[in-house]
């Protein structure tokens, strides 16, 4: 695993971006949200908001935690996803 | 304290806090009950860090470890076959986010599925880690 508080989270948004670009979780799009990823207890928290509140949410939290164990293999990185509010709730 | 007693002693809360999660779910409170079922897999996992020695790797100063990393700590703990520890650490990731919603978010619905689904969840992490044995 990367040295973590070596990264900045801007560092952090380019590398876990590309995991959440263009992917989509039944009809629900993702998006990071760059401005809240922060370091807690040695795990990067990369903040995602969906394009819609999901339902049924087994399937998406089930998504969710594949794409934190892709990233977790392959950048070598620790991380937790976090979702948080849709976009639409803006 | 001995390992194994400190694990025991975690294994049984799991079970302690499982039981109050099913008599929350069957009353009138899905959002507690969602609540207590993550904590019942949280303890019930801690007990199998404990018991493998994981303690080392707790936050500094703590007795347990932190939420983000026990999955990780689950998915490497070779006393389990890798497809056991998979799963669990997948329950644990997924029973997270159930209980932040439940918490924290009046907006996200917690209904009879969701509380079907994380009992189901829970039995399951239960059963691959052999917390309801003897």
């Amino acid at each position: 695993m990367s040295n973590v508080s070596a990264l900045s989270p801007e560092e952090v948004a380019l590398r876990v971006r590309p995991y959440f670009t263009g992917r989509h979780i039944g009809d629900i799009d993702l998006r990071v949200d760059d401005a809240r990823i922060h370091l807690r207890n040695g795990y990067w928290n990369i903040p995602i908001r969906p394009s819609r509140w999901p339902n049924p949410l087994f399937p998406y939290y089930e998504a969710l935690a594949e794409i934190e164990e892709e990233i977790q293999e392959k950048e070598a990185l620790k991380v937790t996803i976090a979702s948080g509010e849709p976009v639409a709730e803006e | 304290m001995m390992r194994r007693t400190r694990a025991d002693i975690w294994r049984r809360m799991a079970l302690v806090t499982l039981d109050s999660a099913k008599l929350l779910c069957r009353g009138d409170d899905p959002r507690s009950g969602i609540s207590r079922i993550y904590y019942a897999a949280y303890q019930g996992a801690t007990s199998i860090c404990v018991a493998h020695g994981d303690m080392a790797h707790f936050p500094n100063g703590w007795n347990n470890p932190s939420h983000e990393q026990l999955p990780d700590l689950i998915q490497n703990n070779g006393d389990f076959p890798v497809s056991g520890r998979r799963t669990a650490a997948r329950i644990l990731r997924l029973l997270r986010n159930f209980r932040e919603d439940a918490d924290y978010r009046p907006m996200r619905t917690v209904d009879a599925a969701t509380v079907k689904t994380a009992l189901l969840a829970v039995a399951t992490l239960f059963e691959v880690l052999e917390l309801d044995h003897e």
